[in-house]
């Protein structure tokens, strides 16, 4: 074996012997040439990664039992635990279940492939038998009308989907997303997932955490952790350009050609949104935009998804390391328009983070009113001429002002303010309690055509600063609930400085 | 507020980055394949070059060629990689990577090219020619585990495997020869 390119496949194949690491040694020392003439050879051995690193073959190899890789069950229980939260008890009973082997192909097609591991709101598309939490996934596609579910693959892989959403379950470490929004987290044990995009696209994940969005003008890649593979694929379906993404990068395929740029990763705040959440809001507005679509989603019941007026500015620095919504004093959040039944009276509870800047000024912050000053209420700034303070005002009732609490500029600050049956109501900052007042017992809330205005309305002052996460409940939080959200995003924020 | 960052104030040259990057990245990735063979130690480096190429980037002399600058980056991470695992696998000797560097720097386009025409070259291969290609590099399959795969010796799935690769070698030079690399 002394052909310099039999040398140098053995080199790059880990079969050199000594004597002939030597000989590779002097070939490369001989010439320019020679040196350049290895450097073609090694980069077409790093090609040939690139364009066969492909989930198909994984996935057939996975199946044979005399080579499959010998995965520690334990070990991907843990992974499968530490994905994904919920059902942690059905995934794991699931997860241990022997995989389908080669040996029986007819088991392989009837058998199922995931496992509906969570779901929110999730509206399924007419015909589509209800998917129940927990349950079994077959082979097929899952038309989401609207909501969120997590899809958990036997491999240990999971993607959430945002619907609308048409994504088809292809395989067990394999799918093919026809449209919406998908976001796929990837344990070492299920490297190799593959998420078809059309016929046009595939992403082969190397271990990591990304974010595939797919309409009929535009697919977007972007990774948030670790390494993807991104192949375009030819008119026969064969990968005819390949591309290795790594975090913080993105890669869009428009008219057949693709193009990179920079991307920043977001992490969701998932302790604290689980937080918010658990205590079953009426309303919530996470405005931590991913991608400007996620900010104005309300993940409450009611639905009641916002629209801004006027120009929205999405920052980066959110109170948990994500992004959250800047107001600019001339624009506003708008939810729910002639929508019934919102929360105009008490008991209730009003949650977000709030960010005051130098120019902030009195203004309304959230607004729940049907039009008029009689019914409904508002949380505002007040404090023209003197330090900004809370203000709650329950319309035709009782203005409640918070003044013993003086509102610091340029921190992100958590508040609360609760009214409870009785007329009192509690501003919690940062999840302490700092002020409690007393009105007249409430009347009781009745069914109306309220709107909620985010930012100010069309009769008063717009707020000028920045907001996260507003939630509101149709009952009164208590103080250890409080803490218990602040402390969940302090976990938030730890994932985030250490991510 | 006007003086909150914002997604637009944020210094241009690191969007420029991204793409940088993922011009470079090839190279970078077939550079340490040159010096580390094992595939997954490769991309350990590759992903470390990745994090030190992002940190550092404020320091990139923009006079210079990106790809030169980078993969000085990555040949600093595979001496580090050597130090901590005992100089194991060290095949060439400092002069000799200096010429290895320098072979890359002087690639310029060849290696899109080159790997254009090899996603055309790969469609042109017998069925269980591209069989072998698949098991080595989609599975990342060792000589020893093809072999007992396809019922072959070891030393026989060599000298297969660097039959296909000399037939795409040789497929590449003719369609770059010819200018229609792709497929």
């Amino acid at each position: 074996m002394n052909q310099p390119n039999q040398l140098i496949d053995a080199y790059l194949d880990g079969e050199l012997t000594d004597q002939q690491a030597q000989q590779l040694r002097d070939y490369v020392d001989q010439s320019p040439e020679q040196a350049m003439a290895f450097v073609r050879a090694v980069c077409m051995d790093q090609a040939l990664y690139d364009l066969n690193v492909v989930a198909d073959e994984v996935e057939s190899f996975e199946n044979d039992d005399k080579y499959t890789e010998k995965r520690s069950i334990v070990g991907r229980v843990v992974t499968a635990l530490a994905m994904a939260a919920v059902l942690a008890l059905a995934a794991m009973i699931w997860l241990m279940q022997p995989e389908p082997r080669a040996a029986a192909p007819e088991a392989v097609v009837a058998t199922t492939v995931a496992m509906l591991t969570d779901s929110t709101r999730a509206v399924f598309a007419d015909g589509q038998a209800p998917v129940m939490l927990g349950g079994e996934l077959p082979p097929g596609v899952l038309q989401l009308e609207s909501g969120m579910v997590q899809v958990m693959f036997k491999s240990g892989a999971v993607v959430d989907l945002t619907g609308p959403c048409t994504f088809d379950m292809t395989e067990s470490n394999r799918g093919r997303l026809i449209n919406g929004v998908l976001e796929a987290y990837v344990p070492p044990a299920a490297r190799g997932f593959t998420i078809d995009v059309g016929h046009t696209l595939r992403v082969i994940d190397l271990g990591t955490r990304f974010r595939l969005t797919a309409d009929n003008q535009q697919v977007q890649v972007q990774v948030d952790e670790g390494h993807v593979q991104v192949l375009r694929l030819g008119p026969d379906g064969r990968p005819v350009e390949s591309h290795t993404l790594a975090a913080a990068s993105m890669a869009s395929l428009d008219d057949d050609k693709l193009t990179f740029g920079e991307y920043v990763p977001t992490q969701r705040p998932r302790r604290y949104m689980d937080a918010v959440l658990q205590d079953q809001p009426a309303m919530y507005w996470p405005l931590n935009a991913e991608s400007g679509q996620m900010a104005w989603v309300d993940m409450g019941p009611r639905m009641l998804d916002a629209a801004m007026n006027g120009g929205a500015g999405i920052i980066a620095d959110g109170p948990l390391g994500e992004s959250a919504v800047h107001f600019d004093g001339s624009n506003e959040l708008a939810a729910g328009s002639r929508q019934r039944d919102l929360i105009t009276g008490a008991p209730l509870t009003v949650e977000t983070w709030l960010r005051l800047g130098e120019q902030t000024r009195p203004a309304s912050i959230v607004l729940v009113s049907p039009g008029g000053r009689d019914f409904g209420w508002e949380l505002g700034l007040i404090g023209r001429d003197e330090p900004l303070r809370l203000a709650f005002d329950l319309f035709g009732q009782h203005r409640y002002r918070f003044d013993q609490v003086k509102l610091d500029h340029d921190r992100w600050m958590h508040i609360a303010v609760a009214l409870d049956d009785a007329g009192v109501a509690r501003l919690y900052v940062d999840g302490k309690l700092r002020q409690s007042l007393t009105g007249p017992p409430p009347r009781q809330g009745e069914p109306n055509n309220a709107v909620v205005k985010i930012g100010g309305w069309a009769a008063g002052p717009f707020f000028r600063g920045d907001l996260a996460h507003l939630a509101i409940y149709d009952h009164a939080l208590k103080v250890d609930r409080m803490r218990h959200h602040v402390d969940s995003s302090k976990s938030d924020t730890a994932d985030q400085e250490n991510h | 507020m006007s003086d909150l960052p914002r997604e637009s104030d944020r210094p241009l040259n690191r969007k420029s980055l991204a793409v940088l990057w993922t011009q470079a990245q090839p190279s970078v990735a077939a550079f340490i394949r040159s010096l580390v063979p094992d595939y997954h130690q490769a991309q350990d480096l590759l992903q470390q070059t990745a994090v030190v190429v992002f940190e550092k980037f404020e320091t990139f002399d923009h006079a210079r060629p990106f790809v030169a600058w980078a993969i000085g980056i990555a040949r600093i991470e595979v001496m580090r990689h050597r130090q901590g695992r005992a100089r194991a696998g060290l095949v060439f000797n400092s002069d000799q990577v200096d010429r290895i560097v320098r072979a890359f720097e002087s690639m310029d386009t060849e290696l899109d090219d080159m790997r254009d025409a090899l996603a055309a070259c790969m469609n042109e291969l017998p069925d269980r020619n591209r069989q072998l290609i698949r098991l080595r590099y989609g599975h990342q399959m060792s000589v020893a585990g093809i072999g007992e795969h396809v019922q072959m010796k070891p030393n026989a799935v060599m000298v297969a495997l660097h039959r296909v690769r000399n037939a795409l070698r040789v497929c590449i030079q003719r369609r770059l020869q010819r200018g229609d690399a792709p497929a």
